[in-house]
């Protein structure tokens, strides 16, 4: 069970094997902690949420199709409960339309940053992520700590690719500012 | 995370399944879902197509759409004579149309001014298309010949013209400075026409021709700013109650 993809391991379950989830489940539950616990700041019930989406999932999952990749599905379920979750605490505005989605951007080339770069960006999200917008938090943690892709993620958003270089831009520079606000001495230095 | 936090999702997921506090959906109804949404895609495209179609039979029955030839006051009389409830109703339909759209990888995957894009021209071309059937000439006769249930008295609410500066005729004799027409319902007016009067399709008009004036009306005569001959649409010229 453990050599299988997750999408052989997905077509088990559609054909009963339901004991066969909890691989699934041991798979992606740290990774989804990690990404409740960054893109949900303060939400103390992150693990109920996190354990919701597992059950959400399994409820609606004759409707993934075996032939597509079960990463970005699964995300995009999180996505949708983490959007809820903080709808109804009601601590962070929520748009309902976002420009950027609007008109075409020319796609910035992925990966373009040095592993140096990456993890200062890593060390600066993690000092600054409360503080950032959340429609550039979500792409930034995805891009950043869950290694996705431009596609995977505009799949998990359900935007444009190139929105998606876009935040990951603007949330970059909105990023520094942040951070240079919050460590005025290491800017200065 | 804990070992512990790591069992304890992974329990009580797993539990939850085992209890039948979760259940797997069936497969029928993703099915039945995206087939009811492409039912509802399907249902707003027509909507709008229908919509679209019956602004341009509107415009064109009152005469409204052939205005523009008369250059600024024409454009200015169109503006005026557009139906907004209509257009407010197909705007709604659009943006339905769009929403739904925009669930389909196809469609979120691009920029939003794509799909806005191809949804206005989808609904343009597919209402022109719709125009040229004479579809809603058919259905506004029937509307007429009370042969129409339900919409019948929709088509004959609107369908009927009623701009103050526009009149649609046919010529039925001429003299020195003017002509006769009789509009759809058989009523005569007089034609003036004045140095200023402006011919944008030529002067070359005769007894039998179908005409949109541009003019101001005193009684039956009509000072006319602007004539021009229109060609086709035979059947906003005669009212079918009319024999």
């Amino acid at each position: 069970m453990e050599e299988l993809t997750d999408e052989a391991i997905t077509r088990q379950v559609q054909q009963g094997d339901t004991h066969a989830f909890g691989v699934l489940v041991e798979r992606y539950q740290d990774k989804l902690q990690r990404y409740a616990k960054r893109f949900l700041f303060g939400h103390e019930d992150s693990q109920d949420i996190v354990q919701d989406v597992f059950l959400k999932a399994y409820s609606n999952l004759q409707s993934f199709d075996p032939t597509l990749k079960f990463s970005p599905w699964i995300y995009r379920i999180a996505h949708n409960e983490f959007i809820n979750a903080i709808r109804k605490k009601g601590r962070e505005p929520l748009s309902f339309f976002d420009p950027d989605t609007l008109f075409p951007h020319p796609i910035a080339k992925e990966r373009a940053d040095t592993e140096v770069k990456d993890n200062e960006l890593r060390a600066m999200l993690d000092s600054c992520l409360e503080k950032l917008d959340l429609k550039y938090r979500e792409p930034l943690v995805l891009y950043y700590y869950e290694d996705m892709d431009y596609q995977s993620i505009s799949e998990i958003l359900h935007v444009p690719v190139s929105t998606v270089g876009v935040r990951l831009s603007r949330g970059k520079t909105a990023l520094q500012k942040v951070y240079t606000d919050l460590h005025p001495n290491e800017a200065t230095n | 995370m804990t070992d512990e936090n790591r069992k304890s999702i992974q329990d009580n997921v797993l539990a939850a399944i085992d209890a039948g506090r979760v259940h797997m959906k069936p497969r029928w109804q993703f099915v039945l879902q995206g087939a009811l949404m492409v039912a509802g895609l399907v249902l707003a495209a027509l909507a709008v197509l229908f919509t679209g179609s019956f602004i341009v039979f509107l415009l064109e029955q009152n005469g409204a759409w052939f205005a523009p030839a008369f250059g600024g006051p024409g454009v200015r009389e169109l503006f005026t004579a557009l139906p907004l409830l209509f257009i407010a109703v197909a705007l709604i339909f659009l943006l339905l149309l769009e929403r739904l759209v925009r669930r389909y990888s196809f469609s979120y995957a691009q920029p939003m001014l794509y799909s806005v894009v191809g949804i206005a021209v989808f609904v343009a071309a597919g209402s022109f298309l719709i125009v040229q059937t004479h579809v809603h000439e058919g259905l506004f006769k029937q509307a007429q010949e009370e042969h129409l249930p339900i919409v019948g008295g929709f088509y004959r609410q609107f369908g009927e013209p009623h701009l103050d500066r526009i009149i649609s005729g046919t010529i039925v004799e001429a003299f020195e400075n003017g002509f006769y027409i009789t509009d759809p319902e058989d009523q005569q007016f007089t034609i003036i026409v004045t140095p200023s009067t402006q011919f944008p399709t030529g002067r070359d008009i005769d007894i039998g021709d179908n005409v949109i004036i541009l003019g101001d009306r005193n009684g039956v005569n009509i000072l006319a700013e602007g004539i021009r001959t229109v060609e086709g649409h035979a059947d906003m010229f005669k009212r079918h109650n009319n024999p």
